[in-house]
């Protein structure tokens, strides 16, 4: 369990590394509604996935650390 | 701007810090590690908002918005996500080893942590040389952005000169009558003042350039008038390499710096630190996405603002679209901002001064000195913060943004000290000088720009992160029996 927990965790932060260049979104990509801008907003969302996957982190594979070192 | 409410709103906020300075003393004067480290007693929401309101300073208010002005949404690409990933994950792998250790050892600061868990006082010593020559430049920047800000907000009624010993001589009060407790609980109040209104700001700042449209009609008039600013560049800082190592440099910089490391050190127990990860992506999305968008709408609101001017949007917004009191609390954000990271800085090296360097050569002191000594000695960093922005020149700004950067290389010793046993004092040496020197070599061939391009398209950070990489396990391996 504790390592099916290490691997998936590693593996969404690797995951999550790879999403941050997104150099496909490079150059003119209008705005949603005409008013927001497409960037940002993947961003903000990006930055969302990244809270819930520190939240996964966190519960799981720091908790096991964290008994480990006791 | 309106002086009743100016000075009114100066003279509660004063009145608040200096109140939870005084409120910490008692405690404070227990023990060194009271004044130190809190006790190692920081609750979750204490010290979430400690390290929020240390790592944000007034760059975010300021310095974003005119950054934003030019380079528009990318701003925000480049720099928020990756902090809000990293920044928790490094609290991880170094700052809650270094919390268990300290308690063990009984260190109280970042240095005197490598010093004994490394058993070299040339550790400690080199930590302290390195961190005081990257943080007191940042300092002298701190006190001139308040300090030009005040003069600048009083017409010039109150000088640069007596603004920034104002700003510093408050900081230094109550730091020194509360330690670590004072700067944790007044980060608790300046770093909700500056959230709220940067919050505040982007809403009634946003419905002044939407117009009847309100905040929706400012994203508009950009979408319409300034659509490049809504595009993700593709050259400089933006370019692949420049890209990924300037994520490196602000992301891993955070755990490098002394006043945030001590912080996660004076958590009462790992569950405080597990709850402030949580929480950082979610703050830095409420801070940095209204700081970004001010800047942009300060590009359809003035537009013609040329190179540095941009960071006079903040300012500009400020007078052009709030009432008095607004403007006020405006004022006393930034002035937060500013003191919730000079008041840690100033604890941080005044305890390093204290335990680091005076204690060792005094054998048979009294520990219970070392309280009277921190205050002292926190009297002492001010004052030459005060003496450096007085006395240097314009190079002391150019310093800090390689500070920033710099302070990346001290984090191979701080990881590997950690969380590997057979790390050596050898090792830790040899990454924190190869690390530095390539990095300075690296800025030679940049011109002494930090976020220029360099060899290969990397910035210097990148070279000097793994130099010191390379050194730290080359001669762990080397050395290591």
């Amino acid at each position: 369990m504790r390592r099916r927990d290490a691997v998936i965790a590693w593996a969404g932060g690797l995951a999550l590394a790879l999403l941050h260049h997104d150099f496909w979104l490079q150059g003119p990509r209008g705005a949603i509604a005409g008013a927001l801008p497409v960037e940002l907003l993947w961003r903000v969302a990006w930055m969302l996935l990244a809270a819930a996957w520190l939240w996964f982190f966190t519960a799981r594979v720091w908790r096991a650390d964290e008994e480990d070192a006791a | 701007m309106n002086d009743a409410a100016f000075w009114s709103a100066i003279a509660i906020y004063a009145a608040l810090v200096l109140g939870a300075g005084w409120l910490a003393t008692r405690r404070a004067s227990r023990s060194p590690e009271e004044y130190f480290l809190a006790g190692r007693g920081l609750g979750s929401a204490v010290l979430f908002m400690a390290l929020f309101g240390t790592n944000c300073t007034a760059f975010v208010l300021v310095g974003v918005p005119g950054l934003a002005y030019h380079l528009g949404v990318g701003t925000f690409s480049v720099n928020a996500p990756l902090v809000a990933l990293v920044v928790p994950l490094t609290f991880w792998a170094i700052g809650v080893p270094a919390r268990r250790l300290a308690r063990d050892l009984g260190a109280l600061t970042p240095a005197e942590l490598y010093a004994r868990r490394l058993d070299s006082r040339a550790v400690g010593l080199l930590l302290f040389a390195v961190y005081t020559v990257y943080t007191l430049p940042y300092m002298v920047t701190a006190v001139d952005g308040a300090a030009v800000t005040l003069s600048g907000a009083t017409g010039g009624a109150v000088s640069s000169e007596l603004g920034g010993a104002a700003v510093l001589g408050v900081a230094l009060f109550y730091t020194s009558l509360g330690g670590m407790r004072a700067t944790a609980w007044t980060n608790v109040l300046q770093g909700a003042l500056f959230l709220g209104f940067m919050l505040l700001a982007f809403v009634l700042f946003g419905r002044h350039v939407g117009g009847d449209r309100g905040l929706f009609g400012a994203f508009e008039r950009v979408a319409t008038e300034r659509p490049d600013l809504y595009e993700l560049p593709s050259t400089g800082l933006f370019a692949p390499a420049a890209w990924s190592s300037w994520s490196l440099a602000i992301s891993l910089t955070v755990i490098a710096f002394p006043h945030m490391l001590v912080r996660l050190m004076s958590a009462r127990d790992e569950r405080a630190i597990r709850t402030s990860c949580r929480l950082y992506p979610f703050a830095l999305i409420l801070l940095w996405v209204p700081a970004v968008m001010i800047g942009v709408f300060g590009a359809v609101a003035f537009p013609g603002l040329e190179g540095k001017e941009s960071d006079g949007v903040f300012a500009l917004m400020v007078a052009d679209a709030f009432p008095p009191a607004l403007q006020a609390l405006g004022f006393v954000a930034v002035l937060a901002a500013v003191m919730s990271t000079l008041d840690a800085q100033i604890l941080t090296l005044g305890s390093m001064l204290t335990r680091d360097v005076i204690d060792p050569f005094m054998p048979n002191r009294r520990e219970g000195r070392d309280v009277a000594r921190g205050r002292w000695f926190g009297v002492a960093i001010a004052a030459a913060t005060y003496a450096l922005w007085r006395l240097g020149d314009d190079s002391i700004f150019s310093n800090a943004a390689i500070a920033f950067s710099g302070y990346v290389t001290l984090v191979p010793t701080l990881l590997l000290g950690v969380r590997w046993k057979r790390f050596t004092a050898s090792a830790a040496i040899a990454s924190i000088l190869c690390g530095n020197a390539v990095y300075a070599a690296s800025l030679w061939q940049t011109g002494a720009n930090a976020m220029a391009p360099g060899w290969g398209g990397f910035l210097p950070v990148f070279w000097g992160l793994a130099a010191a990489t390379a050194a730290a396990v080359g001669v762990t391996y080397r050395r290591g029996d």
